[in-house]
């Protein structure tokens, strides 16, 4: 089995609006592979239905060779979503998010809970309530949480969005070292500087995607110079 | 391990939360006092009991008199043959008094000395006030119309409870039992509609813990306030209005939790049809309004018109109330509530079953 991730013509309406409109691509074991676009563009869309949070109206999705929504194979699969506040208890404390959390994977001890605090650079708020932290701690937090349970496959929609510049590229430098000890990684950005990071890409625009490749081969492609121009030339030619 | 995760997250944001803590403590209080200190309703329909073996004198029978001059708006009799039977139906609340007129009272009227004797259920002194309150004023009237005062002695029997117990003794146990069952579906609605505005709803459904767990969880925790919440209500009632519980206290618990967890579970399916917790408080209108006046806490269901009657027995409340009252007042026991405690399990783990359907949303 090559493909972490694939997604055959997968379509979602909501009411008359198309979030994602007959997509097609694969996520290949130990790469990190970017869905790029706007807002709207029907990333987030694609990823609930990954995780299992929506269904799709049509299409066929397999997630590490499981269907998503199978309980099991949430054991394996790291999540941070997109939502502001990155979906933790803002009356609880950094460590006991981790700690109840990392129960509902089956992970109690406290070793493994400051491994991914460590990882991620909390150790000196880990006592400190989740409200009093900031947008970017808050996104730290939701990354140590997807660590949790040592998953094969992260998926992370918008995983740096409110985080400086600094802390982002900290955030991409944990990717690669993940990457690096066979973790995949399935994330979502509408920053262009961060899909010249990823492995792989698909560009996404109004709930289809345009092209997909490395980033040479959609230069190459589209003969821009970098990736904002061919992202432009390609919504371009899609309107 | 993960129901105890979740029970002791939940008990941790809400001792956190100022609103929650706040309702879980100072509501109760509010509750009892505003119950202690207001009351009022109207009786109908009552059922009483009349065993009349009184052969008359001539064409004459001072029973049948007094009976005729009972309000049939007010009451429904029903006529035994033996005191026993009338008794029986008394003791299973079929009717709520008996009049026992022996064989002479006629006789006994016209020389100058008849008694009488009514058994009452003194639960609920509302109903057994009236209708000693009545009898006396069926006696007034015949003796204003035959222009005499006969002397009558009439013996008060109560079945349970007595003269000494008051208003407040008789429905106390009622209210603790609303008041930790609205409190409990109040406070998991907002809860739960609070995981779903938050987000926090679906990062669990995204880990490998099972619905059921988060379920149970929340009805663990909720439990626990449930009863800490009862316990209060009851030792605000016990010291501060010297309210007596005259059967198993514990029984009488069991039955709130039991509620409790029923309208905790209401809570959680109905936080599907709240996108807010603004939405969420828009609900409450419709759950206090029928559970506050029509299961029986405030007043007997006696006291309501006719026609609402039948809404009073959709309400789980009443049959928790129900059960609650005959445990703390008239001290019985599992067996004979079984009928209120089946409907209560039914509509609890009824509930529980579309909380975790309601999971799906």
């Amino acid at each position: 089995m090559t493909s972490a991730i694939k997604v055959y013509q997968l379509s979602k309406s909501y009411g008359r609006v198309k979030a994602v409109d007959s997509i097609s691509f694969t996520v290949d074991y130990g790469e990190i592979f970017g869905l790029i676009g706007p807002n709207g563009a029907g990333k987030s869309t694609t990823i609930k239905i990954l995780m299992g949070i929506l269904r799709p109206d049509s299409g066929e999705v397999s997630v590490l060779g499981g269907r998503p929504g199978e309980r099991d194979l949430y054991r394996y699969i790291g999540y941070s979503p997109q939502e502001k506040e990155k979906a933790v208890y803002m009356d609880l404390t950094v460590y006991e998010n981790l700690r109840f959390f990392g129960s509902l994977y089956g992970v109690r001890n406290k070793e493994a809970i400051d491994e991914v605090i460590n990882f991620v650079e909390l150790e000196e708020k880990r006592d400190e309530l989740v409200e009093n932290l900031s947008g970017g701690l808050r996104a730290r937090l939701s990354l140590a949480l997807a660590l949790l349970n040592k998953p094969k496959l992260l998926i992370l929609d918008e995983p740096t969005i409110g985080v400086d510049p600094t802390l982002r590229v900290k955030f991409w430098k944990y990717f690669r070292e993940l990457v690096e000890e066979g973790v995949t990684i399935l994330l979502t950005t509408h920053y262009g500087d961060e899909a010249e990071k990823c492995d792989r890409l698909a560009l996404m625009y109004a709930g289809k995607i345009l092209e997909t490749g490395t980033l040479e081969e959609i230069l190459s492609y589209t003969g821009a110079r970098d990736f904002e121009e061919a992202f432009y030339m390609l919504v371009s030619q899609e309107v | 391990m993960s129901t105890l995760a979740v029970a002791v997250r939940v008990l941790r944001q809400i001792s956190r939360d100022r609103r929650s803590m706040a309702m879980i403590f100072i509501s109760p209080i509010v509750f009892m006092l505003v119950f202690g200190y207001s009351f009022s309703g109207e009786i109908y329909g009552v059922k009483i009991g009349v065993v009349n073996l009184d052969t008359g004198f001539g064409n004459v029978t001072v029973s049948e008199e007094i009976i005729k001059r009972f309000d049939r708006e007010v009451y429904t009799i029903v006529n035994y043959t033996s005191l026993d039977e009338a008794l029986e139906d008394l003791d299973v609340l079929e009717v709520r008094g008996v009049i026992f007129f022996n064989e002479t009272f006629t006789i006994e009227v016209i020389f100058g000395k008849a008694n009488f004797t009514i058994y009452l259920d003194g639960g609920d002194p509302v109903i057994a006030d009236r209708i000693y309150g009545d009898i006396l004023q069926a006696i007034g009237n015949l003796s204003m119309e035959y222009g005499f005062i006969p002397p009558y002695n009439i013996d008060r029997t109560y079945v349970y409870g007595g003269e000494d117990l008051r208003f407040l003794d008789a429905y106390i146990p009622g209210m603790i039992c609303a008041a930790a069952s609205i409190l409990s579906l109040v406070l998991t609605l907002i809860s739960f509609v609070r995981e779903r505005t938050r987000g926090t709803l679906y990062r669990m459904l995204v880990t490998p813990v099972s619905r059921w767990s988060i379920i149970l969880g929340y009805t663990l925790a909720f439990a626990i306030i449930i009863t800490v919440q009862s316990l209060i209500l009851l030792s605000v009632a016990l010291y501060l209005f010297d309210v007596k519980i005259f059967g198993d206290l514990a029984l009488m618990m069991g039955i709130v939790i039991l509620a409790g967890i029923g309208y905790q579970s209401t809570g959680v399916a109905l936080s599907l049809y709240a996108k807010t917790e603004f939405q969420a408080f828009q609900f409450m209108p419709l759950i206090f309004t029928p559970s506050i006046f029509l299961s029986g806490i405030f007043a007997p269901i006696e006291a309501l018109p006719e026609y609402v009657r039948p809404i009073t027995k959709l309400i789980p409340l009443t049959y928790a109330v129900e059960a609650v009252k005959d445990v703390a007042i008239r001290g019985w026991g599992i067996t004979q509530i079984l009928p209120q405690l089946l409907v209560l399990a039914i509509f609890t783990i009824s509930m529980v079953i579309l909380a975790r359907l309601a999971l799906r949303g």
